[in-house]
């Protein structure tokens, strides 16, 4: 007793019962009450570790972070063998988002108290949110082994197993579990998701059968009705094709827009191999068509099973026949998605005659009586020939035939000049056809027609930023933000990363890197927050039972970078990385800013002040909003120290060191895009890093093959660059360039041989080959320059569409930068007569993007957009 | 083509952009989180031939309610995929599940007054009625239509697996209840974000998702294993009902 007394870190029990209070009051975020008990303890007790580390907590999560982590740190030092005081320093850690030093705690915490179950939970949360899958199961199965009663710590156990890929073991476990489970007496949903995780575990084990056999068995216990459907179209599919054609034939009963479904039925019909005689084939076609005639005949408003008939393996004269039929019906519908829901048939291109003669038939009957060939009975509504018009530009732009197309779209405005849907099409045909900027000014019309529409406010502001007219997008996507909001930020705050994106595509183009920089950074940002909003449902799902949904959120965590918007941010920001090398100067945008003329000096001048304006009037709104929350201080009304990203953009210090991080990512999860390898070489080579480039080389032709233009000229410069240098590298690197070369480059051959061939070979093939062969044909053996020129005096342009348009332009610049100026004017001409309508090779001898004539020019071809906004 | 079928997570920032595109209510990532982890039944989408999603349906239980229904959070179809019917069917799957999976009695959303297209849709096609009138629901201060559409009475189906809120019972003996219990109170520290999120976005203001603050705190007097982690959270659960 006497001992005890004399411990200065163990209270008596008037100072025990505030302690607890004071966590009571720490917990329900009481801060002053806790701050109060605190200090009483402390009164008498000033040294008392515990007290001092919860009351650090307590002014930590108050906002007094130094504060608290000082005493904290104090607490911990007086009493070291306290799991308390390394708990809550843990705590401190998880709250400032350092997840390895709070793990790093609470396993300090652990040493003293081994069986804590808060901190053992504490624990495995952090654990398994930094994929610690083996610490997560040997905690979770401590947690299992204290509390074996515990529902949640079997399923904790069973998804650790689960995650950690010991499916066997998860699976033992699992049925264990259900075995002791009671059943309960009506149908339960989390007893429901239980079984169903347990089918789970078997089939992603390969167990089709036993799965099955559960499933059946408790078919009535389980209350997800479609999954268990969909669950056994997939089992039977493995497992028994008789069955799972009756199968799918009931899930499409269920919903036959599912194409999952269908795919499934043609599996197991065996539509989809590829069949190896005539005769064969013919009876697939035969056999195809019956079912899909009766499926289509069962669900008569489903537009899939049509669409689906017409796309598999027919005889050209049916498909003609259905197509007619599908035709009418959706043209009398009027459905402005028609053409984008037939188009997968243009990929056999033997079709498309026929597809063109039906509909010039459809033309010229309801140019002469107002109705579809054949079909003299009915007289179509006027607004047929609207959709009808649309579908026919559709159809021609889709063949590069964009001047045809335009006629078409024009003759649909005219037929209905407040058709939104004829101006929307328009747009995309002349974005297509090259003209960029009237397509903006026509879908900005579109948009005029319907101000509710955010549809058509997005595409709107997408084709503004595409035509490089920045201030006018950010305006435009601002008219749907409420008044008073700083665009940008409020954009962000809703990860709005199309926006981001083009929008700083748009800044680099226009040469403003540190506002790209800017938009970018915050993209990234928003994966890092994808993951760490991850946090809460390592528990919440455990509570909840959606084990399954739970498995589902951390595999896409982990695949995140995956993303369509990370990969285009990071080959942005990779891009400007290295730019910024190349060119340091870059990263004081003052001198760049002075140089981009005062065009773009109005421009930022232009956004700079109505955002001052708006953000003067929200403050005080801002502020009362601050204090009816009270909580989060720091947050609202906090101004962006950096709105121009100039800070960000100087405070680039590595930028290759940079670069390989995010391509790092991009390798990871996208090795499949091209761009992903044709920029990390460029950032590979400046880097010195031979084998990596060499890497992204051979992951290149994966995607493609090595005769690609791309990566042709990589290997050649590469070889090109790396050969001098062999004797200086380590033996262990000119081992694998050695080996790799004569897997690249056929034995005796010089690179000037290998580009010889290839513009023997492929040169002709496009104007990308061909530009990729000049370009090599400089850098290794000038003589071949002439060779390589002459190229594209013969070179097949291809019908425009707006990757040959780029390539074009690619091609101009690059004669250019090479002082052949007669060729550049001579593939310019070429170009202009191929397609009249792309702007880039209207005006000779000028750089393709015109930034400044873009704002004054009245948009004469487009009336009604006046009319409107008058 | 497009092809309908229920949304997985690797759906979500699809859901995300689909919904940036089209309307003017916007959400967070975890927002959507939150719905798929809660409701993973209930929410579906419309893909494109290159999975690009051209529309989705969000939706939710309200386990609170008296009568446990179904709540639509979101939907949205892009306007050049409109016209196919992808609306309705989206949310007649979503319907089905909500009765299947959770016994709803029926499901509500909120319309634009003046968005008659809509309007015309829930009512004439799907049977939605108007159920109340809340004035200056947008941020815009347009008002909403509080509709509701009945679900056919379900004799055989379970009904009712969403235990409205009990009074705190004995949480001492058993394990099961307690884990219940706390199952609500972090169902309602999530509801409580939400109610946050929806203050947020209408009043479109820059604040964010709280931060995660499931921080439990330690709990020294505790002998090892004396309460465990439920009775925390039923701790926590109480003193949010209070406040």
């Amino acid at each position: 007793m006497a001992a005890r007394e004399r411990d200065p870190q163990k209270l008596p029990a008037r100072e025990d019962a505030l302690f607890k209070s004071l966590c009571k009051h720490y917990e329900a975020k009481a801060y002053k009450k806790a701050l109060k008990a605190a200090d009483q303890i402390l009164e008498g007790f000033p040294t008392h570790g515990e007290t001092l580390a919860m009351k650090g907590l307590v002014l930590s999560c108050d906002g007094k972070k130094t504060e608290g982590l000082e005493l904290i740190k104090l607490g911990l030092k007086n009493n070291m063998s306290s799991h308390v005081s390394w708990h809550v320093y843990g705590l401190y850690h998880r709250a400032e988002h350092n997840y390895a030093d709070a793990i790093k705690c609470y396993q300090n915490a652990l040493k003293h108290d081994k069986d804590n179950l808060t901190i053992l939970r504490d624990l495995s949360l952090l654990q398994i949110h930094l994929r610690d899958r083996d610490g997560f199961v040997e905690t979770r199965q401590h947690l299992f082994q204290l509390r074996p009663t515990h529902l949640n710590n079997w399923i904790g156990y069973v998804v650790a197993l689960h995650l950690q890929g010991s499916l066997p073991l998860a699976i033992q476990s699992m049925e264990r579990y259900l075995e002791i489970l009671n059943k309960p007496e009506k149908p339960d949903y989390e007893y429901s998701e239980q079984l169903l995780y347990y089918i789970m575990l078997m089939e992603e084990a390969g167990m089709e059968g036993q799965a099955l056999d559960y499933l059946e068995k408790m078919e009535m216990q389980i209350v997800d009705k479609l999954d268990i459907q969909q669950i056994r179209g997939r089992l039977l599919l493995k497992v028994n094709k008789a069955k799972a054609r009756d199968q799918y034939q009931k899930l499409l009963e269920i919903n036959p827009e599912n194409k999952d479904y269908h795919n499934g039925l043609m599996a197991a019909y065996d539509f989809t191999s590829t069949p190896s005689t005539e005769e064969e084939k013919h009876q697939q076609m035969a056999s195809f068509d019956e079912v899909y005639t009766a499926i289509e005949k069962k669900f008569p408003s489903s537009h899939l099973c049509k669409q689906l008939h017409l796309t598999g393996p027919l005889e050209l004269t049916r498909f003609m026949v259905l197509l007619d039929a599908f035709f009418r019906n959706l043209l009398r519908r009027g459905t402005p998605t028609l053409f984008t829901l037939i188009k997968p048939v243009y990929r056999d291109a033997s079709k498309i005659p026929h597809i063109e003669e039906l509909l010039m038939s459809y033309v010229k009957s309801f140019e002469s009586s107002h109705t579809f060939p054949n079909d003299s009975g009915t007289i179509d509504t006027p607004v047929t020939m609207l959709w009808l018009y649309l579908l026919v530009a559709q159809h021609y732009s889709c063949l590069g035939q964009q001047e045809n197309a335009l006629s078409f779209v024009d003759r649909a405005i005219q037929h209905t000049p407040t058709s939104i849907d004829a101006r929307a099409c328009k747009a995309r045909i002349l974005r297509r056809a090259g003209n960029i900027q009237e397509a903006a000014d026509v879908y900005d019309g579109a948009r005029r027609l319907d101000y509710a529409d955010r549809y058509l406010n997005t595409r709107a502001t997408k084709y503004l930023l595409r035509a490089d007219r920045s201030t006018i997008a950010i305006a435009t996507i601002a008219l749907f933000l409420k008044e008073g909001e700083n665009t940008l930020a409020t954009l962000t705050d809703m990860q709005c990363m199309w926006f981001e994106n083009e929008l700083s595509k748009c800044y680099v183009r226009l040469g403003q890197n540190s506002r790209a920089l800017k938009n970018l950074v915050a993209t990234m940002k928003h994966f890092d927050d994808y993951i760490e909003d991850q946090f809460d449902f390592h528990y919440y799902c455990f509570r909840k039972m959606t084990v399954r949904a739970y498995l589902g959120l951390m595999r896409f965590v982990d695949s995140v970078y995956k993303n369509k918007f990370y990969v285009d941010a990071g080959l942005t920001l990779v891009k400007i990385y290295l730019a910024i090398h190349k060119n340091p100067a870059l990263k004081t945008p003052s001198p760049a800013i002075s140089t981009t003329t005062s065009s773009s000096a109005t421009t930022a001048s232009d956004k700079a002040t109505p955002a001052k304006v708006k953000s003067k009037k929200s403050e005080p709104e801002k502020k009362d909003a601050s204090k009816k929350k009270g909580k989060t201080p720091s947050k609202p009304a906090v101004v962006d120290p950096d709105p121009e990203g100039i800070t960000l953009l100087s405070g680039v210090t590595a930028p290759l060191g940079e670069a390989m991080k995010i391509l790092n990512n991009l390798n990871s999860f996208s090795a499949n895009v091209l761009d992903v390898h044709t920029v990390g070489f460029e950032v590979f080579m400046l880097a010195e890093k031979y084998l990596m480039a060499l890497r992204a080389i051979n992951q290149a032709a994966a995607v493609t093959s090595y005769s690609h233009p791309a990566v042709h000229k990589m290997a050649m410069e590469f070889f090109h660059t790396v050969d001098p240098k062999m004797s200086t590298l380590p033996p262990q690197v000119t081992q694998v360039i050695e080996t790799q070369r004569a897997l690249i480059i056929p034995a005796n051959t010089t690179l000037p041989q290998v580009n010889a061939t290839f513009i023997a070979n492929a040169g002709h093939n496009s104007v990308a080959h061909a530009t990729s062969a000049l370009q090599c044909a400089f850098l290794l053996d000038p003589p071949s320059v002439t060779t390589a020129v002459a190229l594209f005096d013969s070179v097949s342009l291809k019908q425009s569409d707006y990757t040959s348009i780029k390539d074009c332009i690619e091609a101009v610049e690059v004669l250019k930068s090479l002082q052949l100026t007669e060729a550049a004017e001579k593939l310019m001409t070429r170009c202009n007569t191929l397609m009249p309508l792309a702007t880039s090779f209207q005006r000779p001898i000028q750089p393709p993007v015109p930034v400044a004539a873009v704002a004054p020019e009245p948009t004469s071809t487009t009336p009604v957009v006046g009319e409107k906004s008058s | 083509m497009v092809s309908i079928r229920r949304a997985t997570v690797d759906d979500l920032p699809g859901m995300q952009n689909c919904n940036l595109t089209c309307l003017p209510e916007n959400y967070q990532m975890k927002y959507y989180y939150y719905h798929l982890m809660s409701w993973p039944q209930l929410s579906f989408v419309a893909v494109n031939d290159h999975g690009r999603i051209v529309g989705y349906v969000l939706a939710k239980m309200e386990e609170e309610a008296e009568e446990p229904h179904g709540h639509i959070t979101s939907i949205s179809v892009l306007r050049s995929y409109r016209k196919l019917g992808i609306a309705t069917k989206l949310l007649r799957q979503s319907h089905q599940c909500m009765i299947d999976s959770f016994g709803a009695h029926y499901v509500s959303l909120h319309v634009r007054r003046g968005n008659r297209a809509a309007l015309a849709l829930y009512k004439d096609t799907l049977g939605y009625k108007v159920h109340d009138v809340e004035e200056h629901y947008y941020a815009d201060q347009e008002d909403a239509f509080a509709m509701r559409c009945p679900f056919p009475k379900q004799t055989e189906l379970p009904v009712a697996k969403v235990t409205p809120a009990e009074p705190a019972a004995a949480p001492a003996q058993a394990h099961h209840p307690a884990a219940q219990h706390s199952s609500q109170a972090a169902a309602e520290k999530l509801r409580q974000k939400h109610l946050q999120h929806q203050q947020h976005q209408q009043q479109q203001q820059s604040a964010s998702v709280p931060p995660s603050a499931e921080t439990t705190a330690p709990n020294p007097s505790a002998k090892p294993g004396a309460k465990a982690s439920t009775g925390k959270g039923a701790g926590r659960g109480k003193g949010k009902k209070k406040s």
